[in-house]
């Protein structure tokens, strides 16, 4: 292997993933699609419980909110793209800030039961609140993202856009994670009460990576409506935030690779298992528990192990 | 006044359902510090293997015993099955897995007993009695007593017996625990198979009040789940005590707020009360563990 | 070695599962096999989606049909998946269409809007020629701009009036919509129930929170106003609050919108707190499933309004669909068994006279003039609505009687 050997398996994926809306269906091109979208939602998760060890359940609540802001802005007064989603990413930020600074008070469960009542309450406004959020309808209409003369308007050129912010968003998160921040993080989760002595001011590190984490929810529900361009307030429940937490453990909580990972695997899994008919949500259970069971670490905890474990073996084998 | 009572009798009586659901994953989590999200499909899977019962002739009373006789092996095997490979794991990889379990429970009860609701017996006849100008349901008594009565013999159990000992013991520190002699698997396994007994009776005594439905525990399960921790997570009385709170204020709310809030005014109370005592009303004994 | 047995135990838990519906008959996918007359249309029945399969028998007309098989929805999903492939087999008996087989190809949306674009997408992908969704109103909005962009002609039986009002030439309606079955409650409540003062108890959800305002629009033309509005999430399972404060309102009819369990719960909570005030409800106590399940008690003073009741037809075709529907379920047909079997039958019709163009298709069901269905007589209107029969329907003696029809 050459000096640069190293790069090749990253070219070839690099390739694959540049190269596959060319060779697919737009069935496999949809569900990519959301998966990506899942990737941002899940890198922004990860700060939250892979990186500070916090069980919020109300990421699916933020990701509504940036939805919300972003098609209503777009609906209601012609905004364009490249302006309602950073507005959705900021009140997303605005609203983690309000909700965090007192939730994050509790520990444990506490906390991952309230900010599951704040979720259901943010779902029960979308529903209720039919003058600002056209209530259960949803919101119909939402033109497609453009960017100058460009316009997103189908699935192959939304699937690139969505490599670009996948790529900005885990390059972000990758420096906050090697950064002072994202050290003070890890102390919070292996040890809060060192962490505090040793002068961190753990609430202020907690709530700035609940704002994180909100940030990038917002963001991903943005980006979600203009995907779809219609959105309606069910698909922001607790069975969303459950499917986030579900991706991110599946895939491996702690780093971008396990998020990429599970949102992938558990995007594509149920769609892959629908030629068994009526079986096919039983047997994603199946998988559920199957995957936790083998790969407690999640898919990238295995792939590390695996990984390691032929580094390991390499050198004997050249002595051999 | 008269619909005043009216009310705060059926606020009571959910909230007795609420408490009876949450006194099985407040067990398991006292124990190994799991929470259960397969809690609410255990409920439901006792009133289908009730239904099975009836439907096969057993008499009321003997399906009884074929349900708790059911759960209890299903409740051994779930821990065997699902928490013994994953035990020493994290918390939160446990309930991944037990979020698995609420998946396939769910799509095996569609499976086999198909989307339609179920009809499940009750002992009593569905006549309301007159106490007063307040109509009670004789089945809705039977739930308040039969959760009175589990109720006391759990704390009994945790707090006046070696077995409860050793469940703390167990709770505290799982490695401790084994070097002073107590067997920690077994105790686990039996807190496992109780905790299915217990969702087992809850699921005979809701069906014929809520019917058998796919939902008929998922649907309740958050609430009971706030109600403990409006209670203290991991207390006994709290979780009684919770529940009986959670369903009188969200009864009172929905009627003399707003109805279409409902859900919300539960979830408002229990955010208000965990600003307001951030480890809820009874507290917690049990040391977080991670 | 644990893991083995962990293994080992959910292969066993599958196998036992696949063995499962050997016994609930009613719960298979599968036709019941038939002495096959024609190989081909048999293969065609069994719903393959498998790819390579498909491939080939390239010579079979594809119609797409995706509904709730799963989740809180699941019985109607049901119903509808057992009309609809009734109504293919019944197709592929009599020698297909234009001797081509018809094939469904059938996918679940777990009744979110994120699933059913998934299941729509997937549907496309084996290119059909029509199809059939049986969504709740969110999911199918979240569908429709798919359909427009792929120009498919597509039968929906969703009821709320937005899914016709996009404007999207391609989507037809089978079922009368909530405004027109709304008006026809009202109407049977203000004048032959004599109601003043009138209760209106809807579920939480899009589908009932979206017929609320059109109910008291359609009061508003009798100079009436809503005595009280109440409503409750179909997870919910105490109604005493709701139902207290209809009482405390004094009404004398309570309008009702709600999903089969919740109105079953209902009814029986209402008579345990002693109300005995009419109930005028959406379909869910025309289902066979939900009368089963009722006393007589809880029976009294309930009407149903449904878009039909085949089983109280006089019509012999009716009256034959009925019965094999019986022989293939084991329930009597509801409206949206009758409705999926009329969507695939109607689309069948159109494709053998019209051909498989798509534009064809869709000119050929505009075309329909007073198409004679098991639930209605089809003739679409520029809106793509088809259907405008609600009946009114008392259940009190535990059978479904029709006392009164309104037709546009």
């Amino acid at each position: 292997m050459g000096r640069y050997g190293r790069y090749i398996p990253w070219i070839i994926l690099g390739c694959t993933i540049l190269l596959f809306p060319l060779r697919t269906s737009n069935y496999y091109l949809q569900i990519a699609c959301l998966a990506g979208i899942y990737i941002i939602l899940i890198i922004g998760y990860d700060f939250i419980l892979g990186w500070a060890g916090l069980l919020s359940l109300s990421h699916a609540a933020f990701y509504g909110i940036g939805a919300y802001t972003s098609a209503l802005l777009s609906v209601n007064f012609s905004i364009p793209f490249w302006v309602t989603l950073p507005a959705a990413a900021i009140v997303a930020g605005l609203f983690g800030l309000v909700v965090g600074f007192p939730t994050l008070r509790l520990r444990g469960h506490y906390l991952a039961l309230g900010t599951l009542a704040f979720g259901e309450i943010v779902v029960l406004v979308l529903m209720r609140w039919r003058a600002v959020t056209r209530g259960v309808d949803g919101v119909t209409g939402i033109v497609p993202a453009s960017f100058g003369l460009f316009v997103f308007d189908n699935n192959k050129s939304y699937y690139y856009l969505l490599i670009f912010f996948i790529l900005i968003l885990a390059i972000f998160a990758r420096r906050i994670h090697q950064s002072r921040f994202g050290r003070a993080l890890i102390a919070i989760r292996t040890a809060e009460v060192t962490a505090e002595v040793s002068g961190i001011d753990t609430n202020r590190i907690k709530l700035l990576a609940f704002i994180l984490s909100a940030v990038y929810a917002g963001i991903a529900g943005s980006l979600y409506a203009y995907l779809f361009r219609y959105i309606s307030p069910e698909t922001f429940g607790l069975h969303q935030s459950i499917t986030i937490l579900t991706m991110l453990l599946i895939g491996g909580g702690g780093s971008i690779g396990g998020s990429v990972l599970g949102a992938i695997l558990l995007s594509f899994l149920p769609e892959w298992l629908r030629f068994l008919k009526d079986y096919y949500l039983l047997l994603y259970g199946v998988g559920i528990v199957l995957m936790m069971a083998f790969m407690p670490d999640g898919v990238i905890g295995l792939a590390k192990k695996i990984i390691s474990k032929i580094k390991f073996r390499l050198p004997l084998r050249r002595n051999v | 006044m008269q619909q005043l009572t009216q009310l705060i009798v059926n606020g009571l009586t959910m909230g007795c359902i609420y408490a009876l659901i949450a006194l099985g994953f407040v067990l398991i989590y006292r124990t190994v510090g799991v929470i259960n999200f397969a809690q609410g499909e255990l409920v439901m899977l006792a009133a289908y293997f009730g239904v099975t019962a009836i439907s096969i002739g057993l008499s009321l009373i003997w399906a009884y015993v074929f349900v708790i006789a059911a759960m209890a092996i299903f409740g051994y095997l779930f821990q065997w099955m699902i928490y013994y490979p994953l035990r020493g794991k994290p918390f939160i990889t446990i309930i991944i897995s037990t979020i698995g379990v609420s998946i396939i429970l769910q799509n095996l009860a569609r499976i086999i007993w198909g989307p339609a609701p179920l009809m499940f017996p009750s002992f009593f006849s569905l006549k309301p009695l007159n106490i007063g100008g307040v109509l009670v349901q004789p089945q809705n008594i039977f739930v308040f007593v039969v959760t009175v009565v589990l109720f006391s013999l759990v704390y009994l159990l945790l707090s006046k017996t070696m077995i409860g000992h050793k469940m703390q013991a167990v709770a505290q520190d799982p490695e401790t625990a084994k070097l002073m002699g107590i067997k920690v698997d077994q105790v686990v396994a039996g807190v496992f198979v109780l905790n299915s007994i217990l969702a087992g009776a809850a699921g005979l005594l809701l069906a014929p009040i809520f019917l058998v439905t796919l939902d008929m525990g998922s649907s309740v399960l958050m609430k009971s789940f706030s109600a403990s921790i409006i209670g203290g997570f991991g207390s006994v009385p709290g979780a009684i005590v919770g529940g009986l709170f959670l369903g009188v204020v969200e009864i009172l709310g929905a009627r003399y707020i707003s109805s279409h809030f409902k859900d919300g005014i539960a979830f408002v109370v229990l955010l208000l009360v965990l600003l307001i005592i951030p480890k809820g009303l009874f507290g917690e004994r049990v040391n977080e563990r991670s | 070695m644990h893991k083995k047995i962990l293994i080992a135990a959910l292969i066993l838990g599958m196998v036992l599962t696949a063995c499962g519906p050997a016994v609930q008959e009613q719960t298979t996918q599968e036709i019941p096999t038939e002495q096959p007359t024609q190989l081909a249309a048999t293969e065609s029945t069994q719903a393959t989606t498998e790819p390579t399969q498909a491939a080939t028998v390239p010579d079979t007309i594809k119609i797409g049909f995706v509904a709730p098989l799963t989740t809180a929805n699941a019985l109607m999903g049901w119903s509808m998946q057992q009309g609809a492939q009734l109504a293919a087999q019944e197709i592929n008996d009599a020698g297909g269409i234009n001797g081509v087989p018809l094939e469904l190809i059938i996918e679940d949306n777990s009744n979110t809007a994120d699933v059913a674009v998934n299941a729509i997408n997937r549907v496309l992908s084996e290119n059909p020629v029509a199809l059939i969704l049986g969504s709740t109103s969110a999911q199918t909005l979240a569908m429709e701009p798919i359909i427009l962009e792929n120009t498919l002609p597509t039968i929906i039986m969703g009821s709320s009036p937005s899914l016709t009002d996009q404007g999207n030439p391609w989507v037809f309606a089978t079922r009368a919509d909530d405004g027109f079955a709304a008006t026809a409650a009202v109407k049977f409540a203000v004048e032959d129930l004599g109601a003043k003062k009138v209760g209106i108890f809807h579920a939480a959800e899009e589908f009932g929170t979206s017929v609320a305002p059109i109910i008291i629009s359609a009061l508003a033309e009798y100079g009436l106003e809503p005595a009280a509005v109440v409503s409750a999430p179909s997870t919910d399972k105490d109604y005493s609050a709701q139902l207290l404060e209809l009482q405390a309102a004094d009404v004398d009819v309570i309008l009702v919108w709600v999903l089969p369990a919740p109105g079953i719960l209902l009814a029986r909570q209402m008579k345990q707190l002693g109300m005995d005030t009419p109930v005028v409800a959406n379909p869910v106590f025309g289902l066979s499933q939900v009368l089963v399940l009722m006393t007589p008690e809880e029976l009294a003073g309930i009407y149903s309004m449904t878009d039909c009741v085949p089983s109280q037809s006089t019509d012999e075709k009716i009256l034959a669909f009925v019965q094999a529907y019986k022989d293939r379920t084991g329930t009597t047909p509801d409206l949206f068994g009758a409705l999926s079997y009329d969507s695939v039958k109607l689309f069948a019709d159109v494709i053998t006279q019209v051909g498989t163009d798509l534009a064809a298709i869709q000119a050929g069901l505009f075309a329909v003039t007073g198409w004679p269905g098991v639930c209605h007589n089809y003739s679409f209107d520029a809106k793509g609505r088809g259907g405008y029969d609600i009946s009114t329907v008392d259940i009190s003696t535990g059978t479904l009687k029709v006392v009164g029809t309104v037709s546009k």
